[in-house]
């Protein structure tokens, strides 16, 4: 990699318009090789090249907010969602272009046929990597339950929710 | 469930089921399909108690032992005559039989079994106390229960020596008389080494669990502990009568709490609010699982006390308790209102009496129809989840 600057420049040289007029100046001395020197400014579109590093949330649930403008991606630990043992999740909020998104979060839960939700008021708060850590969760009771993410940004807050179910 | 296992359950439950075909109409033993049989695993078997990170010795034996000799003693209260033992009666099942406790003076709730207390997440019928070591802390001081004293109780565990030195090996030195934060401590480490013992009240090998080990192993032998009227009671149990929505998992309780509607003792309107009060008087207690006196102030326990919702939801809500033992545990409900498990049943079965939820209260009740056969039926299972296969020696004074 450290060549191509060099025999880019020669390149560029034996196009100029009189390529007798004077001979080609001397390539620029090689920078030295330790490991700490900067790369040089053309390395970096071979560098963009290299593999990504995967999203946190690779591999998480994905739940489409009601009215479709958040992609809501979470996982549970444990895995899945026991009953009547405390859970927690991993939340991250995409936009539509799938970026992370800066939004606030609530959750909640119920079970829509009992008219009832969780004992408990989950603990939120945001992570390094741009999601929310959610403590504190508990399923009680066997049964369908609603587990539902509002997302909020400025005035307007839309629901995204998923079903779980435990028999 | 390894791909083995769910083999020969699925086999079990085939082969119940041609049992079931001939059996149902001379009211035999019931068939169970697949997903009945699924449900039926999730209540047995019942491991040991949870960890207790809140109490360092609450798996400690001499804590155990200690706590044993501290649950029969009655020079903790006023007058002398009561300890934890005189509603707790090891003879009775840890009940005394009666709709209302009696310490000092007539209290307003059933004194709960302590059979499985090391199971609860919660304890008293609102939860107010978070941890088996914060509950007793309250009747050894109340007017009405023990009356004692923390200065009262130091004073005796300096006084006799077969309290004071076991304490005083396992917790250091006793506190003076005038050091009120150390006899804080004190009053503290009584309540973990009750702790200690209590949680060795374990019942959880019942017929029930043995007709699920008959189902897991495929082994007629074993499923025959559960008479045909109890598997019957058993299929009600899972299916029609919805009573797994709360006494779920194999201690047969949420542990979290619920309203019955059902009227107080004397009749009238509801009185108790129950686990509303409940919740503010454990966030004010200095017992809780993230006061001083705790041994993990940031895990589980604290978590949940943090997270704790107190909405108008929870006025009337009291804990489920645990059906292992049940049919020994006569009366029933918080106020003992229930003289028997029959009525029990017939009053889930008709909510007769009992005052309808409002909009803010959860909806789970709903008249059962049993007809008087299936109530039998349903009587027979819970008294199938009987055991009470302890040490002898956990029920008596331990000898000096």
């Amino acid at each position: 990699m450290r060549i191509r600057p060099v025999v880019l420049a020669l390149t560029l040289a034996a196009c100029g318009a009189d390529r007798y007029a004077e001979p080609p100046p001397p390539p620029a001395p090689e920078a030295p090789r330790t490991p700490d020197a900067a790369p040089a400014a053309p390395i970096a579109p071979i560098a963009r090249t290299a593999p990504a590093a995967p999203p946190a949330w690779q591999g998480a649930a994905a739940t489409l907010s009601n009215a479709g403008h958040w992609d809501v991606r979470w996982t549970s630990e444990p895995a899945p969602i026991p009953e009547n043992e405390p859970f927690a999740l991993t939340v991250w909020v995409l936009d539509r272009d799938g970026e992370l998104a800066d939004v606030d979060l609530s959750v909640d839960a119920a079970m829509p046929e009992h008219g009832h939700g969780m004992n408990r008021v989950p603990r939120i708060v945001e992570r390094e990597d741009g999601g929310f850590q959610v403590d504190g969760l508990l399923f009680h009771m066997p049964g369908r339950w609603e587990l539902y993410f509002d997302v909020t940004r400025g005035a307007l807050t839309e629901r995204a929710q998923v079903e779980v179910v435990l028999e | 469930m390894n791909p083995l296992g769910a083999t020969l359950l699925g086999v079990g439950a085939v082969a119940l089921g041609v049992a079931s075909a001939v059996g149902q109409q001379a009211r035999g033993a019931p068939g169970f399909d697949a997903e009945q049989v699924a449900k039926i695993l999730t209540h047995s078997p019942l491991g040991p108690p949870p960890a207790d990170p809140t109490n360092t010795w609450a798996d400690d034996p001499r804590a155990a032992r200690l706590g044993q000799r501290l649950f029969f003693e009655r020079r903790f209260s006023a007058n002398g005559e009561v300890s934890c033992a005189t509603c707790h009666v090891p003879d009775r099942n840890f009940t005394d039989g009666e709709s209302i406790a009696t310490g000092l003076q007539r209290g307003e709730r059933h004194t709960p079994t302590l059979w499985n207390a090391g199971y609860q997440r919660w304890y008293f019928w609102d939860g107010r106390a978070d941890s088996l070591w914060a509950q007793p802390l309250q009747p050894l001081e109340s007017a009405v229960e023990m009356g004692g004293s923390r200065a009262g109780i130091a004073d005796l565990l300096r006084e006799d020596p077969r309290l004071g030195a076991p304490f005083a090996e396992l917790f250091g030195p006793l506190p003076a008389p005038d050091d009120a934060p150390g006899i804080d401590r004190a009053f503290v480490h009584v309540g973990k080494a009750l702790a200690a013992y209590e949680r060795r009240l374990v019942s959880r090998r019942a017929p029930f669990d043995v007709f699920v080990e008959g189902l897991r192993e495929d082994d007629s032998d074993k499923r025959a502990a559960l008479s045909p009227a109890a598997q019957r009671g058993l299929q009600i149990f899972i299916g029609k009568g919805r009573c797994r929505m709360c006494h779920g998992g194999p201690n047969f309780s949420d542990g979290e709490f619920h309203g019955t509607g059902i009227a107080p003792l004397g009749g009238g309107n509801l009185t108790d609010p129950a686990r509303y009060r409940g919740i503010q008087r454990l966030l004010a207690d200095p017992f809780n699982a993230k006061g001083a006196f705790s041994d993990e102030r940031d895990g589980q326990a604290a978590l949940a006390l943090e997270t704790l919702a107190r909405g108008p939801e929870t006025w009337g809500e009291f804990k489920t308790p645990t059906l292992r033992n049940v049919a020994l545990t006569a009366p029933y409900m918080h106020q003992g209102q229930m003289a028997t498990l029959a009525d029990v049943v017939r009053f889930y079965s008709t909510l007769e009496g009992s005052a309808p939820p409002g909009h803010h209260q959860e909806q789970v009740l709903r008249p059962l129809g049993l007809d008087a056969g299936e109530q039998a039926d349903l009587v027979a299972f819970l008294e199938s989840l009987t055991d009470v296969d302890v040490d002898p020696a956990l029920l008596v004074p331990p000898p000096d």
